[in-house]
C-alpha cells in the first residue's frame, strides 16, 4: 500500500483569484493549504494522512466524534476563501486524491463544466431558509379562521357523548385537511416570493423528522442571490414573517453561505 | 480534545445558542451538498447517503429541541451565520 501523502481538496476557484490563505486552518494540522492549478481553475487543497486512506476513512466516517470536527474544518476553509473570492465552487466532504497530479488531471478532464458552474455563481451567495411552524398557534388560527370548523365546534357544544364523539372525529378530519391545504399554500407562496429574488432556488427534501409536538420544520429551502439582491431578500423575509407570523410561522434565514446547494452536479459520465 | 468539544457542541442537547444552530447547518452543507469530485485516483466513501441520513436525523432532532427552546425568538436583524 502506498504511503504517499493524500491530497484533500476543498474548493475550486478561477485561475486568477488571489487568495490569502495565511491563518486558514486545514483539515489536518501541520499541512498548510496549497494551490493546485489546472487549466482555467485552481483547487485549494492540503495533504492529509492515513486517516483518509480508503479503509480507515470508511470506518471513521461513521464516527461522529471523528467526522464532525473535520466537516466543520472543511466548511471553515471554504467559508474563509468565499470571503475573499466569489465565485467559489465548494466541493463536498471527501474529495481525496492520491497525488496532486491526480487532482489536476481530474479537474482538467471536466474543466468546461466546472468553469461553467463557476460562471453561474459569480457575485452570488447562498441564503438558506428554515420555515418552522408552531403547532399551537397554527391550529388555533385554523380553528378561528375556518367557518366550517367554527360551525362544527359550535355544534359540538352540549351534544351527548355518542354524537360528540362522531362530531369530534369529523372536526379532526376537517382540521387535518385544512392544515394540509394551508401548509401547502404557505410553502408555495413563500418559496415563490423568495425565488423571484433569486437566480436559482431549491427546496430540500426533508429527512424523516423525530416527533416534535410543538414545532414542525415545514420547509428547508435555499436561494442563490446576487450581492445586490441580498437586502431585498431580507426585506421580503421580514414581510413574509409579518404576514404569516399570526399563523404560527417562524422564518429562520441564514447567510450569506458559500453556494454549496448550487454547486451543481458533474455529468455522470465524468463523475 | 478539540474533536470532543466540537462534537459536543454539535450534539449536546442543552445550552444551545445561535452558533450551535449554524454548526448543524454547515455540516449539512459539507456532507450533503457541493460538487462531488471523484475520479480514477480518488478515495471512495461508501454509503455516504445512508451515513448522511443518519447524521441528519440526529442533528435535526437536536436542532428541533433547541428550536423549541428558542420559539419566542423572531427573525434576527442580521442573519445568523
Amino acid at each position: 500500500m502506498s504511503k504517499a501523502a493524500l491530497i484533500y481538496a476543498y474548493c475550486l476557484l478561477p485561475q486568477d483569484a488571489a487568495l490569502d490563505m495565511a491563518g486558514v486552518e486545514p483539515i489536518e494540522a501541520g499541512s498548510p493549504l496549497e494551490i493546485v492549478r489546472a487549466g482555467r481553475l485552481q483547487a485549494v487543497c492540503s495533504q492529509v494522512g492515513p486517516d483518509f486512506e480508503e479503509r480507515t476513512l470508511n470506518e471513521r466516517f461513521r464516527d461522529l466524534d471523528w467526522l464532525s470536527p473535520r466537516a466543520v474544518r472543511h466548511h471553515e476553509v471554504v467559508d474563509a476563501l468565499f470571503g475573499q473570492c466569489r465565485p467559489i465552487l465548494p466541493l463536498t466532504f471527501g474529495a481525496i486524491f492520491r497525488s496532486r497530479d491526480a487532482l489536476r488531471s481530474r479537474i482538467e478532464r471536466d474543466q468546461v463544466a466546472l468553469a461553467a458552474a463557476l460562471d453561474r455563481l459569480a457575485r452570488k451567495a447562498e441564503w438558506d431558509l428554515k420555515l418552522i411552524r408552531e403547532e399551537d398557534a397554527f391550529h388555533s388560527h385554523l380553528r378561528s379562521a375556518s367557518d366550517a370548523l367554527r360551525a362544527l365546534d359550535a355544534e359540538l357544544q352540549g351534544k351527548p357523548p355518542g354524537t360528540a364523539f362522531m362530531l369530534a372525529k369529523k372536526i379532526a378530519a376537517l382540521e387535518t385537511a385544512e392544515a394540509r391545504r394551508v401548509s401547502a399554500e404557505v410553502r408555495a407562496d413563500v418559496h415563490a416570493q423568495l425565488s423571484d429574488l433569486a437566480s436559482e432556488a431549491t427546496v430540500d427534501e426533508l429527512a424523516p423528522l423525530p416527533s416534535e409536538p410543538r414545532t414542525r420544520l415545514e420547509m428547508r429551502s435555499a436561494y442563490l442571490v446576487s450581492e445586490t439582491a441580498a437586502a431585498g431578500l431580507k426585506l421580503a423575509v421580514d414581510g413574509l414573517s409579518e404576514q404569516y407570523g399570526l399563523l404560527g410561522y417562524i422564518f429562520d434565514l441564514s447567510g450569506p453561505w458559500p453556494p454549496f446547494s448550487f454547486a451543481g452536479r458533474l455529468p455522470d459520465t465524468l463523475g | 480534545m478539540e474533536e470532543a468539544s466540537l462534537s459536543g457542541s454539535l450534539l449536546g442537547a442543552s445550552g444551545g445558542d445561535q452558533a450551535d444552530f449554524s454548526l448543524v447547518d454547515l455540516v449539512d452543507h459539507v456532507l450533503n451538498k457541493g460538487v462531488v469530485l471523484v475520479g480514477d485516483a480518488t478515495i471512495a466513501i461508501a454509503d455516504v447517503d445512508l451515513i448522511y441520513l443518519g447524521l441528519n436525523i440526529l442533528l435535526t432532532s437536536v436542532e428541533s429541541a433547541r428550536e423549541a427552546q428558542h420559539r419566542s425568538s423572531s427573525l434576527p436583524q442580521e442573519p445568523a451565520r
